[in-house]
């Protein structure tokens, strides 16, 4: 007598389908840099993820047209920052008001001591997301390119479509207009 | 027995305050502070095998033109 497999026995789940091996080397090496720049401009979990994943679908269907590994970073940084600034156009303009004033980044008082002294670990996230939401998206987007040490000035600058002498001079406001807020989140 | 578990209750919360002040840092730039943040933040665990079932029910990227397979 043959053994036969109980009828209500569920079938076992199909196993999930695994990344073509060169893509699943660009998203092990990139999918971290790029979730984090998407979060921290958008400010939003799960639009990050979203986001994450739309990047890396439009790198797949444009891998193609790509044209090196050196480039690979500076291409999807391109892709999430235009990305991210298509869906920020829509939703910021109808829900945040922008603080456009920099002198109160500027004249905030407390320059002599450094504000990134005895940080909290675990309130890192939550007083970065305040300190990035009080400046203007230029300055956040800077701030969170030249925080990845592998991007030159020459890849940021074309990255923000400005000259790196333009981007040094941005920068130096940034980082200040950062110190400040950030000091005001803790 | 009250005792016993105020003492356990004071023991936990001088733990976590003793976790917490193992996780001060000092930073000495924004951009340094940026980089502890996002060493710290991982993309969801779900989010490659998302993909990778997204990317198995598109067509095969396209392949190059004739032109471009002849003189790169």
């Amino acid at each position: 007598m043959e053994l036969q497999p109980e009828p209500s026995a569920p079938a076992p789940p199909a196993p999930a389908a695994p990344l073509p091996a060169d893509f699943a080397a660009i998203y092990e090496t990139h999918s971290q840099q790029i979730f984090y720049l998407a979060l921290r401009l958008l400010g939003d979990p799960t639009q990050a993820e979203d986001a994450t994943h739309d990047v890396f679908m439009k790198a797949w269907r444009n891998l193609g047209g790509f044209r090196g590994e050196a480039e690979v970073r500076t291409w999807l940084y391109r892709i999430t920052l235009n990305h991210c600034s298509n869906l920020r156009s829509s939703w910021h303009a109808r829900n945040v008001h922008t603080q456009s004033d920099e002198t109160v980044f500027e004249t905030a008082a407390g320059a002599a001591d450094s504000p990134f002294r005895n940080v909290e670990m675990s309130e890192l996230g939550q007083r970065i997301r305040t300190a990035l939401g009080e400046l203007p998206e230029e300055y956040r987007v800077l701030l969170l390119l030249v925080a990845d040490q592998e991007l030159s000035y020459d890849e940021i600058s074309q990255l923000t479509q400005q000259s790196t002498d333009a981007v040094r001079g941005k920068l130096h406001r940034a980082r200040k207009a950062f110190g400040n807020a950030f000091r005001k989140s803790a | 027995m009250k005792q016993r578990l105020q003492q356990n209750q004071t023991s936990q919360t001088g733990q976590v305050q003793q976790q917490t002040g193992a996780q001060r840092r000092e930073f000495s730039e924004a951009e340094e502070v940026i980089r502890a943040d996002r060493e710290q933040t991982a993309p969801p665990g779900s989010l490659g095998e998302r993909l990778a079932e997204s990317i198995a029910s598109e067509p095969a990227p396209p392949a190059k033109p004739w032109w471009k397979r002849l003189f790169g």
